[in-house]
C-alpha cells in the first residue's frame, strides 16, 4: 500500500486526445482508479497514431502509439458505443459509482451521450463534472471545434510568436494542450477538495483559449496601457542582451545564452575570452548593446560555433551566466538532471514492448513513489468495469458485446 | 470588500476560504502559483523585500512606458487577491516574524534559488518544527538537488532546456542551419511551472485533509516545460526519431485581406480537403486527380498552397472564419491582442475584467478561464502597494504599535 492521495477515488474518463487524458493521468498516478470509456467505432485519434512515435508491428496502431501510451498509463479501459441508448445507461452506471467525471465534447455531443451536468446530477447529485472545450461552454462560439494549434491562434499566441519582424508562427509542445491538461487536473482536485469538505459536487466549464491568454498578460496589458500590438520577437528580450540562441559545433546544434546585468556581462566577456567586447564602444552599456544587437550576436556566434553547446554551458554556468543547450528529444531523455529527478519510466507495454515514457512532474516528500503501470489495450478491463463494478453477469456482458453496445 | 468582478458573475465564497498561504515569491512562477490559489479564496500574505519589492514590479508594461514600482502590468496581474508585507529576511531579527507567519500558515510557497534558501537557513526540515502540518512548495529552475540544481537560468534558458525550444517555431522552418530554435512569447515556462505547482499544492491540501500530513513539494521549472515533450520522448523511444521544427509543407498561417488565418491548407485529411474545396467553391484547379489523396497533396503542397492563398487574400479573417466554420472546418483567425479584446465570445463570458488601482489606474486584465457552477473563483482585491498590509498583518501576529515602529526603524520591515 503506497498511501496515495487519491486511493479510493474513482474517475469516469470520457475524454480523449491530449488534454483530458493528461488531467486523469495526474489522478491515476496519484492513486485514483481511472476508467477510460472508449469506443472502437470512434477511436481516439492518438490511438490511430497522430501523436508521438509508433513501435513497429502489425496494423492497427492502437496499442503501439507512444503518444497514446504515455498519456494513458496507470488507467483502465472499457468500451461503450455511446451512440446507443443502452450504452448511455451503462455510462450512467459507471458515473454513479465514480467521484469525478471528465469530458471534452461540444455541448450537442455531450447532450447526445448523456454527459451534461444537468443530466448527470439527476443520477448523482454530488457529481463532479469537469468539462474542457476550445472556447468554453457558453457564448456565441461555444460549439466551435478546434485542435490546440488552432485555438491558440484564436487566443492571439502566434501573433507574438516567430522570428523578429516575421510572420506569425506556432510554439512547439502541441501548445496549449499539455498546459490545459495540468489546469484540468487542478480543477478536478479542487472540486474534490471542496466535496470532501462540504459534500457538494460541481460543474467546471474550462476554456482552453482563455487559459492561453492567461499566460501572456504582459502583451495584453501593453495593449491596454499603451495601445501597442505585440508582434513576433524571436528570442529577444526587451531589457536583457545578449539574449539569443547561438549556433554551436555540430549540425543543427544550438546554445541559449541570457545576460541580464553588468555583472553577468563582465563574466561573459571574460569567460568567452573576449575582454575586448567590454571596451568596444558599441557594447559598453546595456542600451548600446541593445542598439547594436545584430553586430553583437554575430560576434558571439563566431565564438559559439567553435565549441559544443555543452562546453559553452559548463564554461558560462561556472561564472554564473545563464546558458543551456537547446536540447532535442534524444538529449532530453539523457538529461542528467531530469534523470536525477526520476522523470523517465520504463513500462512494459503489451504490444509495444519495454519502452521509455515520461513520468509525472514534481517531487512530493509524502508520496515517495507514484502508481505507474502499463497502458491498457482496448477494453481489457470490460469485466472489471461491467461485472465487478456494475454487477452485470458474464453472459449479459457477452450479449452486449455481440450487440455492439459494449464495443 | 469591494466586488471587483465585472464579468457579470456573482462572487461567492471560494473553495479555499480559510486556507492561509504565505508566499515568499519573486517574479512569475511563485507569485503565479499563489495567485491561482488566492483566486480560489485562500488568504495569501506576500513577503517582499523592504524598499525594493518583487522584481516583477520593474518588469512592466507600464502606462506610458514610464517605469513605476506600483504600475507594472505584470506585477498587478500576478498579485491581486494578496496582502503585501515587507520583511528583510537577510536581517537576523526578521526570523522571529517569519517563523510566526509560517506557524499560522497552511502553505508556504517560495521560488528562490536553492543556494539562497540554504544560505538563509530556510528549509522544510527546520520549518516543520515550527509547524508540523506545513505544506511547503518550492519552485526552482532545475529542482532542489541534482547536477544542475545551482545552474543560473531565465525563461529563455528554461524554454530551451525543456526541449520545447528545439521544435519552435513548429513546422515552419526551411533552413535549420540558419533558422534557430525559438522561445515562446513572454514567460511560458514560468507559467507552466506555476500551474503544476498549484495542482501539486491542491493535491497536498487534499492529502492533508484526509490524513493530516504536511509535506515538501519540489517543483522544477525545466521539468515543467519539458512535460510538453511527452510525445517526442516516445518518438525517440518507440521509433528512434528526433523531432524538430522543420516545415511539413505549406505555412500553417496564411495571409488574408486583413491579417493571417489558420486551418486552410493542402495538408488536411481527405474529408477536410473536400470541405475546404467546397468552401472555396470547387474551382477547376481543385479537381486534379493527383489532389485526391493526402500523401499526394502533401507532395504538391507548393502548388496547392499558393492557389488557396490567392483565394484567401480576397477575404477578411472574420469572413473566412464564418465560411470555414459553416463548412465544417476546424479553422480560426490568427488574432492579435487588439482582436482578442474585441472578440464577442470572450466578452460574453466576461473573461476580461476591469480592475481599478489607485496608482496605476483601471485596465481590463485577462481574468479567470473557468466557470464553476458554485464558488466561482475571482478577483476580490487589486494588487497591493509595497508593504500595504505590513502594519495590519504584524498587528494580527500580536506586535504592538511601538514594536512595529522599532522594526521599521531598523529596516526589518
Amino acid at each position: 500500500m503506497k498511501d496515495l492521495p487519491f486511493d479510493g477515488i474513482r474517475v469516469a474518463d470520457f475524454g480523449w486526445v491530449i488534454t483530458a487524458p493528461l488531467a486523469t493521468l495526474w489522478l491515476a498516478t496519484m492513486g485514483a482508479e481511472v476508467i477510460k470509456v472508449e469506443s472502437k467505432t470512434h477511436p481516439d485519434v492518438i490511438r490511430a497514431g497522430m501523436h508521438g512515435g509508433i513501435a513497429s508491428g502489425p496494423e492497427p496502431t492502437w496499442h503501439r502509439c507512444g503518444g497514446f501510451n504515455s498519456l494513458n498509463y496507470s488507467k483502465y479501459s472499457c468500451c461503450l458505443d455511446l451512440n446507443q441508448e443502452e450504452a448511455r445507461s451503462l455510462g450512467h452506471e459507471i458515473v454513479k459509482k465514480s467521484d469525478i467525471v471528465i469530458e471534452a465534447f461540444t455541448t450537442p455531443i455531450a447532450t447526445r451521450f448523456g454527459l451534461t451536468y444537468d443530466q448527470l446530477k439527476e443520477i448523482k447529485p454530488d457529481v463532479i463534472l469537469v468539462s474542457c472545450s476550445s472556447l468554453g461552454k457558453t457564448g456565441p462560439l461555444q460549439n466551435v471545434t478546434g485542435f490546440g494549434p488552432a485555438n491558440q491562434a484564436f487566443a492571439g499566441l502566434p501573433s507574438m510568436t516567430g522570428y523578429e519582424g516575421g510572420t506569425p508562427m506556432s510554439m512547439g509542445g502541441t501548445w496549449p494542450d499539455y498546459i490545459c491538461g495540468v489546469i484540468m487536473g487542478y480543477l478536478a482536485v479542487s472540486a474534490l477538495y471542496h466535496r470532501a469538505k462540504t459534500g457538494e459536487g460541481m460543474h467546471i466549464d474550462f476554456s482552453m483559449a482563455e487559459a492561453v491568454m492567461n499566460m501572456v498578460p504582459g502583451q495584453l496589458l501593453d495593449y491596454q496601457m499603451n495601445g501597442r500590438v505585440a508582434t513576433p520577437m524571436g528570442n529577444s528580450d526587451t531589457v536583457a542582451v545578449p539574449h539569443e540562441v547561438y549556433p554551436s559545433q555540430g549540425e543543427d546544434k544550438w546554445v541559449a545564452i541570457a545576460v541580464h546585468d553588468e555583472v553577468q556581462w563582465r563574466a561573459f566577456c571574460a569567460a568567452s575570452g573576449h575582454p575586448e567586447w567590454l571596451t568596444d564602444p558599441r557594447f559598453s552599456s546595456a542600451d548600446l548593446r541593445m542598439s547594436h544587437r545584430i553586430q553583437l550576436d554575430a560576434s558571439i556566434a563566431t565564438w559559439t560555433k567553435l565549441q559544443t553547446a555543452q562546453e559553452i554551458t559548463e564554461l558560462l554556468q561556472k561564472v554564473g551566466v545563464p546558458a543551456f543547450p537547446s536540447v532535442d528529444s534524444q538529449e532530453l531523455i539523457h538529461d542528467p538532471q531530469l534523470q536525477h529527478r526520476s522523470q523517465f519510466i520504463e513500462l512494459q507495454q503489451r504490444e509495444a514492448g519495454l519502452r521509455t515514457h515520461l513520468g509525472m512532474q514534481g517531487l512530493f516528500s509524502a508520496i515517495p513513489e507514484r502508481d505507474y503501470f502499463s497502458t491498457p489495450i482496448y477494453d481489457q478491463d470490460n469485466h472489471r468495469v461491467f461485472q465487478d463494478l456494475i454487477g452485470l453477469s458474464p453472459e449479459r456482458i457477452e450479449a452486449l458485446v455481440d450487440q455492439g453496445i459494449i464495443n | 470588500m469591494q466586488n471587483l468582478c465585472q464579468g457579470g458573475r456573482n462572487m461567492t465564497d471560494g473553495i479555499l476560504d480559510g486556507v492561509r498561504i504565505l508566499e515568499w515569491g519573486e517574479f512569475v512562477s511563485g507569485p503565479w502559483t499563489s495567485r491561482l490559489l488566492a483566486d480560489m479564496g485562500a488568504d495569501v500574505i506576500k513577503i517582499e523585500q523592504p524598499g525594493v519589492g518583487d522584481s516583477s514590479r520593474r518588469a512592466g508594461p507600464f502606462p506610458g512606458d514610464v517605469p513605476d514600482d506600483e504600475k507594472s502590468g505584470l506585477f498587478l496581474y500576478l498579485n491581486w487577491n494578496k496582502r503585501s508585507v515587507t520583511l528583510d529576511l537577510h536581517h537576523p531579527e526578521s526570523r522571529n516574524i517569519f517563523d510566526k507567519l509560517v506557524a499560522q500558515s497552511d502553505v508556504l510557497i517560495e521560488n528562490h534559488p536553492p543556494s539562497q534558501t540554504r544560505d538563509l537557513g530556510i528549509s522544510y526540515e527546520s520549518l516543520k518544527k515550527i509547524n508540523p502540518g506545513l505544506l511547503m512548495v518550492s519552485l526552482s529552475p532545475f529542482g532542489q538537488t541534482g547536477p544542475y540544481s545551482d545552474y543560473a537560468a531565465s525563461e529563455l534558458i528554461l524554454f530551451h532546456a525543456g526541449g520545447i525550444g528545439y521544435e519552435t517555431p513548429i513546422g515552419e522552418v526551411t533552413d535549420r542551419e540558419r533558422q534557430q530554435p525559438l522561445k515562446g512569447p513572454g514567460y511560458q515556462s514560468y507559467f507552466m511551472a506555476g500551474w503544476i505547482a498549484a495542482l501539486s499544492t491542491m493535491v497536498g491540501l487534499f492529502h492533508k485533509q484526509t490524513n493530516g500530513v504536511g509535506q515538501y513539494i519540489d517543483i522544477s521549472e525545466q521539468e515543467a516545460i519539458a512535460s510538453t515533450q511527452r510525445p517526442n520522448i516516445t518518438r525517440y523511444s518507440y521509433a528512434g526519431e528526433v523531432y524538430h521544427r522543420e516545415a511539413m509543407g505549406g505555412a500553417r498561417f496564411k495571409q488574408c485581406k486583413d491579417g493571417y488565418f489558420a486551418g486552410f491548407g493542402a495538408l488536411g485529411n481527405d474529408s477536410m480537403w473536400q470541405k475546404l474545396c467546397a468552401v472555396i467553391g470547387n474551382p477547376e484547379w481543385t479537381k486534379k486527380k493527383i489532389y485526391e489523396n493526402q500523401a499526394s497533396r502533401r507532395e504538391h503542397a507548393s502548388e496547392i498552397d499558393p492557389k488557396i492563398a490567392e483565394w484567401m487574400m480576397r477575404y477578411t479573417k472574420a469572413e473566412l472564419f464564418e465560411m470555414g466554420q459553416q463548412g465544417g472546418l476546424s479553422c480560426f483567425p490568427v488574432n492579435t491582442v487588439e482582436d482578442v479584446y474585441a472578440t464577442e465570445q470572450y466578452q460574453y463570458r466576461g473573461f476580461f475584467q476591469e480592475v481599478a488601482h489607485p496608482v496605476a489606474g483601471t485596465y481590463a486584465y485577462p481574468g479567470i478561464p473557468f466557470h464553476f457552477s458554485s464558488h466561482q473563483p475571482g478577483i476580490r482585491t487589486r494588487a497591493p502597494l509595497l508593504g500595504e498590509h505590513t502594519v495590519i498583518v504584524l498587528g494580527e501576529l500580536g506586535f504592538s504599535d511601538q514594536e512595529i515602529v522599532e522594526l521599521r526603524t531598523k529596516g526589518i520591515i
